[in-house]
């Protein structure tokens, strides 16, 4: 609980320290003030790709495990991943109406991906909610999050195709084109940023286990014996 | 019995179920149609933009409202019936293949209704030669759909809200089929290449298929 | 100067955000801890 404290606390030192470099960084000519979200915007959006990608894993391991911790680093993954990713969304809503004067881009894949990523988290945890035996959920879970690790590149390679063939190019500039200090700046944030987002997931980890270890009732008698699967049961 | 043998019974099992007490074509269909009707009042556009609108709602509609299709109860749906199976000895996978394969002949016939209905409220321009593309990008979607649906029914089995709940999941995953499906038709129409959402198809209903035969035993453990 | 307030309205929101989450989560501890 300690370590969690510090590794919070360095984590806002670290966000802290990212904020200045984002405020203080050249801004691009043409966009102004408004180009300083990216530093908030592209971070935050890495981070939710690789919420999505921890939890995936965890799914597959779990699966392969059955182990509760990959179960909870599932969990804990995806609720991150929906803050992650919602306030992704929302700045880059902003920074698109505000200099492109439209929220949305549909031309940039990775946006519709990313949309798709956030229902996908939401479906996890609505499936998590609606199932309550433990073992059920981290089943579904897991096998819920495996489909999606197959299914999301193809909505990714969709849109892709499509925003090519459509020849909407992306309204969002990719970093190329960046003044150096700029660049800096948003790789501080990168790092900053993945710093909290891993802080948090320790955070929420330690929540999950102190629950888990609260939860678990000593058996019943009965309880101790438990009747074989049929899957078990090789000779029926 | 084997893989395939089950894989047929189970989907023969399953149709025939459907059509004694199903509602697929009794009741998704229609719901699918009366969208259809609800589509342009609400939009309010004029002649042509319905005519450009077709086959865009078309697509839109059939996969909405089709999902449910996957949905459907069916033949295993009770515990104790998917306990009879197991000790019958049934492959899960060729449980997961048999219900797709009904599945998607339901979808498949589901969607030709509605590509019908959809000709004929919104006499959409069809580019030459539309009949063999579009019906290839049916049975693709109707196949992929429908390995969605069921693996998404699968995992919310027994569930409150288990409709809606496997609908959100479903409807996400299912950008690759509005896209491919959509953009045959309209590729065609641009005398662009139409094999690449044919291949995307194609590549989204193997990796489905891959993992509900992968996914298939634990399925089963999760869906008691 | 009004673009330079909207970015940091739009900073302090996500940051809100995630500090809310953070707070959440303190008090599912605490209330586990209990």
């Amino acid at each position: 609980m300690n370590r969690t404290r510090i590794l919070l606390g360095t984590a806002a030192l670290a966000v802290a320290v990212g904020l200045w470099f984002a405020f203080t960084s050249p801004v691009d000519r043409l966009q102004g003030e408004f180009s300083r979200i990216v530093h908030i915007h592209a971070p935050f959006l890495w981070v939710a790709f690789l919420a999505f990608g921890v939890t995936a894993l965890a799914s597959i391991m779990w699966l392969v495990k059955k182990t509760p911790r990959w179960d909870r680093l599932g969990e804990a993954s995806a609720e991150l991943g929906v803050v992650f990713t919602v306030t992704g969304l929302f700045t880059g809503m902003v920074w698109g109406q505000a200099v492109w004067g439209r929220a949305w881009d549909w031309g940039d894949a990775r946006l519709a991906t990313t949309a798709v990523m956030l229902f996908v988290y939401l479906g996890y945890l609505a499936l998590r909610k609606a199932t309550p035996d433990p073992e059920m959920r981290a089943r579904r879970s897991a096998i819920l999050g495996t489909i999606a690790v197959v299914q999301v590149p193809l909505v990714y390679f969709s849109v892709y195709l499509f925003r090519t063939l459509h020849q909407t190019p992306s309204i969002r500039p990719d970093g190329a084109s960046m003044p150096r200090e700029m660049l800096i700046a948003l790789l501080v944030n990168f790092l900053a940023i993945t710093y909290l987002y891993v802080t948090l997931l320790f955070a929420r980890l330690d929540v999950a286990r102190a629950e888990a270890r609260v939860s678990v009732q000593p058996d019943l008698a009965g309880d101790a014996v438990k009747p074989p699967r049929l899957t078990e049961v090789e000779d029926v | 019995m084997s893989f395939w043998d089950q894989a047929l019974e189970i989907a023969r099992v399953d149709l025939r179920i459907e059509r004694r007490m199903g509602d697929v074509l009794r009741i998704v269909l229609p719901f699918a149609v009366v969208a259809l009707l609800v589509f342009p009042l609400a939009l309010g556009v004029d002649l042509s933009a319905v005519s450009r609108l077709g086959p865009a709602v078309f697509w839109a509609i059939g996969i909405l409202f089709g999902m449910q299709i996957a949905l459907r109860h069916t033949a295993d749906d009770r515990p104790e019936r998917r306990d009879l199976y197991s000790l019958l000895g049934v492959d899960p996978s060729a449980r997961f293949v048999g219900r797709c394969l009904s599945g998607s002949a339901l979808m498949v016939v589901f969607l030709l209704v509605l590509l019908l209905a959809t000709i004929v409220l919104y006499s959409p321009d069809l580019p030459d030669g539309w009949l063999f593309p579009v019906l290839a990008s049916l049975l693709l979607t109707a196949i992929g759909l429908t390995e969605l649906g069921t693996l998404a029914g699968e995992v919310t089995a027994g569930l409150r809200n288990r409709t809606t709940l496997a609908s959100l999941i479903v409807a996400p995953l299912a950008l690759p089929l509005v896209i491919g499906a959509s953009q045959t038709l309209e590729s065609l129409a641009r005398n662009a290449g139409i094999l690449r959402w044919l291949i995307l198809l194609v590549a989204t209903d193997l990796a489905l298929a891959v993992a509900g035969v992968a996914l298939a035993r634990p399925l089963e453990e999760a869906s008691r | 100067m009004s673009d330079l307030l909207i970015v940091i309205g739009t900073f302090a929101l996500s940051y809100a955000v995630v500090l809310g989450y953070a707070a959440r989560l303190h008090l599912r501890r605490r209330r586990v801890k209990d």
